[in-house]
């Protein structure tokens, strides 16, 4: 079992609150971090995209932030992502059922699959089993 | 003396008194002694007087100067040299200068070879040439008459068969005097078929000794025809035939003038008949009126029968008798006749339409005495007149036909009424009256390309046509040309049809159609609200809804009573976010649904002193410095509380994202651009990138800094409201520099 850097990328508190509450309950997970805006979460990643351990192995990366949401965040991820030494998977998470939104997703490669909230617990787990 | 010389003296005393009582002139020339001798009578012929004593020479004078002279002198010398005697007819011109004509004779004697003496006589026979000539001139006149008349006659001895003819009875057979004449050959000269017919006739007068007049065609050798008229009588003797004589008169031209005059008449007659004309001619002194067969048909009355005005006006429709006689009073009075038209009622009740062309005829004093003319009968080309009126009037459109030159022939009923003037005011004028000046050059150049072309041409539609009517409307039209073939020359029928209606038809489709256009402006608009709500309630619903969810999992599952409190209170706020949106997006729907905004005039500057106010403890807080410029547009009819929220809204984001490193300026200026009053609130804040950022400024919880204040609704609400009032918003910025907001309060 693979021990797993988890990223939440989310402004409202209340599912960062319940995501990690999920996370804390899967063995496989080493840490988890969260970040209120794509920016932020880019900051870190830039700040630390040679050490491998400080990096994200699953992103869960929300769509509706402020500053930079989750499509402008990807925009700028793609192009970092050839200098990273490391895989890491983004699910886009999203309250949202607006096909568009749904579509957009689908459409970047990077993005390993569109999730719509509220999360159940059990997709999580099957989630991180899948990738440890 | 001797015996003899006595003898010949009292002889020739004797040959004197005898030649004196004869009037026969007797002369005698003594060659030896060269004397003279001549009788009275000679003297009394050449006029001198008893003693005059001639000689040779005076003699010779006498003779007419000329032939005549040398014929007597030659006369004389063969006589003297020759010994030959002479009988010559010479003219002697007398001492007083008459002219007489002479027969003079001559002997000579001769005595031993020589001539000694002439003896001769001279005979005036002045009596018998004069009378030769009268002959051979009534002869001549004889001829010359039967030439004129064409007339030869003719002498036939049937006893021995000899026949003569005239000269001109040469001539009129064409047959040559050299030739042998005889009955035969006058019968050849008759036409072959009516050779028998000559022969039986001659034959019969031969047996009954009367000669009947004959007409029969002869064929003279030139190929011709002649028509001969033969009259002749009969002489007999003892019961028989002995000669026959008569003339015959060559009567071609008199026959082929009364057959040209015949058929003439008949062509004349046939004429009128054909074109329906009659003539007649009425003489106004006597009322008498004489009509040709033609001018009784057309009347239906008898030809021939006698006419006088009344018998005319009796024929005439009841309701055209007065025009009829007021018309020949006025041309009488006036003395100018003029072209009219009357109905006439045939006794079986038929009516015919008439027209009269005439004349008058004055008398040496300018006295009307006679009319005269012709009448047409013009039913049927009337009838067609009226059927194409008819057909005329019954068109659709209004119809104006012209010439060539665009002279006005003829207008329809419609064309009366669309253009306000009558037939007779539009009547040879040119078409252009009726047409606005500024389009004649249009006019005139599809007049040009339909007569080089003319066929049926629809003038463009999308020419802009027009006309005017008599009083200087102008009348938006579709116009159509087509030809028409007439005995006057091609015209053109010009159909005119007023659009106004198509054109208003026209301008209400393009307003409907703007209006349309702006139907769909704002369905599109109302369709994008739709879809921004949609995404609101997709995502800003369902995210505290699936929160929600997701704490009550949590908190089914917790144990820890600690925990379980924490989780309650995370509801809580949850919910108070949740309520918090669904207020305001039902704020926003409030807005939208807004379909009767109140609107009123507002002051910026009072506007803003509210905002002031409200914003006072943030404005104290920041030191913003508030200025504004209301100056161009000092106030807007707009919606009280909108423009309050605005305001509010617009002011407290400038001073929410002010920067901190600068003290914040907010300045608020208004103007008119065109024609739309424009408010602009610009800052010297944080700025936004709008490459990034643009598409979701005015979106619903959009937010752009990391202010625990941001909501993302401001923006949202004031866009929302500005769409309702029909205006637009949209900014400017440059991140760290500030931002500028544009409105336009209205569209």
């Amino acid at each position: 079992m693979k021990p797993l850097n988890v990223f939440v990328v989310d402004d409202d508190d209340i599912y960062q609150f319940t995501l990690k509450v999920t996370l804390r309950s899967i063995p496989s997970v080493k840490s988890i971090s969260t970040f209120s805006d794509g920016a932020e979460a880019l900051e870190h990643i830039m700040a630390n995209k040679d050490e491998l351990e400080a990096l994200p192995d699953i992103i869960f990366l929300d769509i509706n932030m402020p500053v930079m949401d989750g499509f402008q965040f990807m925009d700028e991820f793609v192009d970092l992502l050839p200098g990273l030494n490391k895989e890491i998977k983004v699910y886009l998470v999203s309250s949202s059922i607006d096909p568009m939104d749904i579509k957009k997703a689908r459409r970047i490669d990077a993005v390993s699959d569109y999730l719509v909230k509220p999360l159940k617990s059990e997709d999580i787990k099957d989630i991180l089993l899948q990738i440890s | 003396m001797k015996h003899k010389d006595i003898e010949d003296i009292k002889i020739k005393q004797i040959l004197n008194h005898t030649a004196n009582a004869v009037q026969i002139g007797v002369y005698e020339f003594d060659m030896v002694s060269k004397e003279l001798y001549w009788n009275d009578t000679i003297k009394k012929i050449v006029e001198v007087p008893n003693d005059f004593v001639p000689t040779l020479e005076l003699e010779l004078s006498f003779y007419k100067e000329g032939d005549c002279r040398e014929k007597a002198r030659q006369a004389l010398e063969n006589a003297i040299h020759k010994g030959e005697p002479y009988d010559l007819d010479v003219e002697m011109v007398t001492a007083k200068g008459n002219l007489r004509f002479i027969r003079k004779i001559g002997y000579p004697e001769f005595k031993n070879g020589t001539c000694v003496k002439i003896v001769g006589v001279l005979l005036d026979i002045s009596d018998r040439k004069k009378a030769e000539f009268e002959l051979a001139k009534k002869n001549q006149q004889l001829n010359n008459a039967e030439k004129m008349a064409k007339i030869g006659n003719w002498n036939w001895s049937t006893i021995t068969g000899e026949l003569t003819w005239s000269d001109n009875l040469y001539e009129i057979y064409g047959h040559s005097k050299n030739e042998p004449l005889s009955y035969e050959v006058y019968l050849n000269h008759v036409h072959v078929d009516e050779r028998d017919l000559v022969e039986q006739k001659i034959l019969k007068a031969l047996e009954t000794g009367t000669y009947d007049d004959l007409i029969y065609r002869i064929q003279p050798r030139d190929g011709t025809t002649k028509i001969i008229k033969s009259m002749g009588i009969v002489k007999t003797d003892l019961g028989k035939t002995v000669e026959m004589f008569g003339t015959c008169q060559d009567i071609t031209d008199q026959v082929n003038k009364e057959q040209e005059l015949v058929k003439k008449n008949q062509q004349l007659t046939f004429a009128e008949e054909m074109a329906q004309i009659g003539y007649w001619e009425w003489d106004i002194v006597n009322d008498h009126l004489i009509w040709s067969d033609n001018m009784y048909r057309i009347f239906g009355l008898e030809i021939g029968s006698q006419l006088g005005f009344e018998n005319v006006v009796e024929a005439i429709h009841p309701d055209d008798r007065d025009n009829f006689r007021a018309n020949a009073e006025e041309f009488i009075s006036e003395k100018r006749f003029r072209k009219f038209m009357h109905r006439i009622v045939h006794k079986n009740g038929a009516i015919r339409t008439v027209e009269l062309f005439g004349e008058l005829i004055m008398d040496g004093a300018g006295n009307v005495v006679k009319m005269v003319g012709i009448t047409q009968d013009i039913t049927e080309q009337r009838m067609s007149e009226i059927k194409f009126r008819g057909l005329l009037d019954s068109a659709p459109d209004s119809m104006v036909i012209v010439d060539q030159k665009g002279t006005i022939h003829l207008i329809n009923k419609q064309a009366e009424k669309m253009f306000g003037y009558t037939f007779s005011e539009l009547k040879e004028k040119h078409v252009s009256m009726l047409v606005p000046q500024r389009l004649w050059d249009t006019m005139e150049f599809y007049a040009i390309a339909f007569f080089k072309d003319p066929k049926h041409t629809g003038l463009p539609h999308n020419l802009d046509f027009f006309v005017h009517n008599k009083s200087g409307f102008q009348i938006p039209v579709q116009v159509t040309l087509s030809p028409l073939e007439t005995p006057e020359g091609l015209l053109v029928s010009i159909a005119i049809r007023d659009i106004t209606t198509q054109k208003q038809a026209a301008h209400r489709i393009m307003e409907t159609n703007k209006s349309l256009k702006e139907s769909a402006k704002r369905l599109k608009a109302q369709n994008r609200q739709l879809a921004e709500f949609n995404h609101i309630t997709s995502h800003n619903l369902r995210s505290p809804v699936s929160n929600l969810s997701a704490l009550l999992n949590i908190y089914k599952t917790e144990n820890d009573a600690e925990m379980k409190e924490e989780l309650i209170e995370k509801i809580e706020t949850v919910t108070n976010h949740l309520t918090w949106t669904l207020d305001t997006l039902v704020e926003s729907l409030m807005i939208k649904n807004a379909e009767q905004i109140p609107v009123e005039k507002i002051s910026f500057e009072d506007t803003l002193s509210k905002t002031k106010e409200m914003l006072a403890a943030q404005i104290l807080k920041s030191g913003a410095n508030i200025t504004s410029n209301f100056t161009d547009a000092p106030s807007a009819m707009y919606n009280k509380v909108y423009l309050e929220s605005i305001f509010l809204n617009m002011v407290s984001n400038s001073l929410k994202y002010c920067s901190e490193n600068r003290t914040p300026e907010i300045f608020i200026h208004s103007k008119v651009e065109n024609g739309k009053t424009q408010l602009e609130f610009r800052d010297n804040g944080l700025g936004i990138n709008l490459k990034k950022n643009g598409h979701k400024l005015f979106g619903f919880n959009k937010v752009f800094h990391r202010n625990k204040d941001a909501k993302g609704v401001g923006l949202f609400l004031t866009k929302a409201q500005v769409d309702a009032m029909g205006g637009s918003i949209w900014a400017e910025s440059e991140e760290g520099v500030g931002t500028s907001f544009f409105i336009n309060l209205n569209s």
